[in-house]
């Protein structure tokens, strides 16, 4: 394993004098909301702590994922990528462009060899040997083969690296197809969305440097603690579905009472996702809540799902989770005490807050 | 003594009302206070509790300890009952009433489910139990009256055993203000009401265990750890003493 070295070592090599140095950590400490007893601690496990490379790659995108990760305010985007990731490449954040990017690139795939994470946004198109993405003067795909081949774990970046989004979107000339048909044998993680919401993303990765490991995926590869919940069963509006108060037309009666999407078209009740639990903009607001249905970006196929404002019919789905026996048990009409208290249990499970608001135990 | 399957009041005085009617656990043989006992001339309006220590059954003589509780319109519990019973009616009721109404001919509704309150319980002064409806299955909390009843929409975190759990305020006009935390929604899965409600009471029990606590994002854990990591480094005292300088640091 080659030797990772800490933020305060990059900073030098880059040619950062120390007075700069404890002045990006004392920056730190009041972006955290510490005080300044706090800088020098900061500075300290920045000299001491070896930090986790990540190489962030773009392929069919429109930087959408990039946009919503710079504004994560909880943990902030940029104490994550100052202080716990290194960032060695990333086209959209480095300073460094050209032949010295991907001379950054190599330097990284060689340094760090099985130790890095691979963040990649967007997907690679495969149609005429992946011609329809270039990175550097090759196909996208190759490069991300490339990249990928010494990667620890590999994050999907939004809809387009996960499931295809709207590039993958029938009829597809471009054959653009998710990262986890191109890359078979790594663990991939999927944040889907059209942006992914910041503190998802920046909660998906702390998590993993922290804990150095996947968090709890559902069967789709997601992360089920922010995509382990229905917008429909956590939105705000969802008292007036239960007593059938329904929007009828834009802008009547009922949309102003604030009354529930459904029939305008809304993708709640099949969209797993946090909007209605985290937010947007730091929890300010989120489609709904500001009078449009969802749409259910974060959802396979969301383009080819019919149009976004025609009403969801055959919605027969336990959810994501759904494991053979409860589909057996939808099938067959087995009503078994085992199979009923694990349908519950999972709902239960589903149901919970995911959101942590103080240390347990 | 450990009674096992005993069940008969066993003398039990601060247990039964003076309301209770009582039934011989061997021949069945009721005792009403309301009619009182001709056998002993025991007169109307008197208490079990007050008949004569040497009373036994009419039918069969069994000892007065030997019975059971029939039923007990005295006692506290009975009142929450009866006032649990009309809460559920009124909340079946009224989402019959919705069902009816508005959303029948939906096409994501269910038709082989109808409206049904299971499972429900005595909860921290309200009712807490499982709603069952052709379009969604919710856990529904009755609040009781020292719950502060928020705009609808609101959410507010319940805890159990399992976990937290976000519950949404709402109001109906049968019903009046309640809470409900969503468990299914569309009900497409479920092919029968017994398949539903076998659901809905599995999610009652489980509701209670510490064992079906799900993964959080763990930011809180997060944030501590990280905060540990900056926590500060034991620093070494440098400060020069007398002790120290004559022993050379073999005295401490």
């Amino acid at each position: 394993m080659s030797q990772i070295e800490t933020f305060y070592e990059v900073m030098r090599r880059q040619g950062i004098t120390r007075r700069s140095f404890m002045k990006y950590c004392s920056l730190t400490a009041s972006a955290l909301g510490l005080g300044p007893a706090f800088v020098p601690k900061i500075a300290h496990a920045m000299e001491t702590k070896p930090r986790t490379p990540v190489i962030w790659v773009n392929g069919l995108e429109c930087t959408c994922c990039s946009e919503s990760f710079i504004r994560g305010a909880h943990p902030l985007a940029k104490d994550v990528v100052l202080s716990m990731i290194s960032l060695d490449y990333s086209h959209v954040l480095m300073a460094a462009a050209g032949h010295a990017a991907e001379a950054a690139l190599e330097e990284a795939i060689e340094k760090y060899k099985g130790n890095y994470i691979l963040a990649v946004e967007g997907n690679p198109p495969l149609n005429e040997d992946g011609m329809f993405c270039i990175v550097g003067g090759k196909p996208f795909v190759e490069q991300l083969r490339h990249v990928a081949a010494g990667a620890k774990a590999i994050i999907s970046w939004g809809a387009c690296a996960s499931y295809g989004c709207v590039q993958a979107a029938s009829p597809n000339p471009t054959r653009a197809t998710p990262v986890h048909k191109v890359i078979t044998d790594k663990p991939i993680i999927k944040v889907p969305g059209c942006p992914p919401i910041a503190e998802v993303m920046t909660g998906v990765i702390t998590y993993m440097l922290t804990f150095d490991r996947l968090p709890e995926l559902d069967r789709q590869g997601r992360p089920a603690m922010f995509y382990g919940q229905r917008i429909h069963d956590k939105c705000y509006r969802r008292p007036h579905f239960d007593a059938g108060q329904f929007v009828e037309a834009w802008d009547d009666d009922n949309a102003r009472k604030g009354y529930c999407l459904y029939k305008m078209g809304c993708k709640g009740p099949t969209t797993y996702n946090a909007c209605s639990t985290v937010g947007w903009n730091e929890g300010t607001s989120f489609p709904i809540q500001s009078g449009h249905g969802c749409i259910g970006c974060s959802e396979d196929g969301f383009w080819d799902q019919g149009g976004f404002y025609n009403r969801l019919t055959n919605i027969k789905q336990f959810g994501v989770e759904a494991n053979a026996d409860q589909v057996g048990m939808a099938a067959a009409g087995v009503v078994g005490g085992a199979v009923a208290v694990h349908a519950a249990v999972s709902a239960l499970k589903r149901a919970q807050k995911k959101t942590q608001d103080k240390v347990e135990g | 003594m450990t009674p096992g399957f005993e069940g008969s009041f066993l003398g039990a005085a601060d247990k039964i009302s003076s309301l209770a009617i009582m039934e011989c656990k061997i021949c069945w043989t009721p005792y009403d206070p309301a009619m009182g006992d001709d056998t002993r001339q025991v007169m109307p309006g008197t208490a079990f509790l007050d008949l004569p220590d040497d009373w036994s059954c009419p039918g069969c003589s069994a000892p007065r300890a030997q019975f059971l509780v029939r039923e007990d319109p005295g006692a506290p519990s009975a009142a929450v009952m009866a006032e649990m019973e009309a809460r559920t009616k009124a909340l079946v009721a009224d989402f019959t009433e919705v069902f009816h109404s508005r959303m029948r001919d939906l096409p994501m509704v269910n038709q082989a489910l109808h409206v049904q309150a299971v499972g429900f319980q005595p909860y921290e002064g309200g009712f807490l139990g499982v709603l069952v409806a052709p379009w969604f299955m919710n856990l529904v909390l009755l609040p009781g009256p020292e719950r502060a009843v928020l705009k609808v929409g609101t959410k507010e975190t319940v805890t159990f055993p399992s976990g937290a759990y976000e519950f949404m305020h709402a109001a109906r006009e049968m019903v009046g203000p309640y809470m409900a935390c969503a468990l299914f929604s569309p009900m497409g899965d479920f092919t029968s009401q017994l398949q539903a409600v076998e659901v809905a009471r599995a999610a009652m029990g489980e509701l209670f265990r510490v064992e079906n606590r799900a993964e959080t994002d763990r930011a809180a854990d997060i944030r501590a750890l990280r905060e540990a990591e900056l926590a500060p480094v034991a620093e070494p005292d440098l400060a020069p003493s007398r002790r120290k300088l004559i022993t050379g640091g073999l005295g401490e």
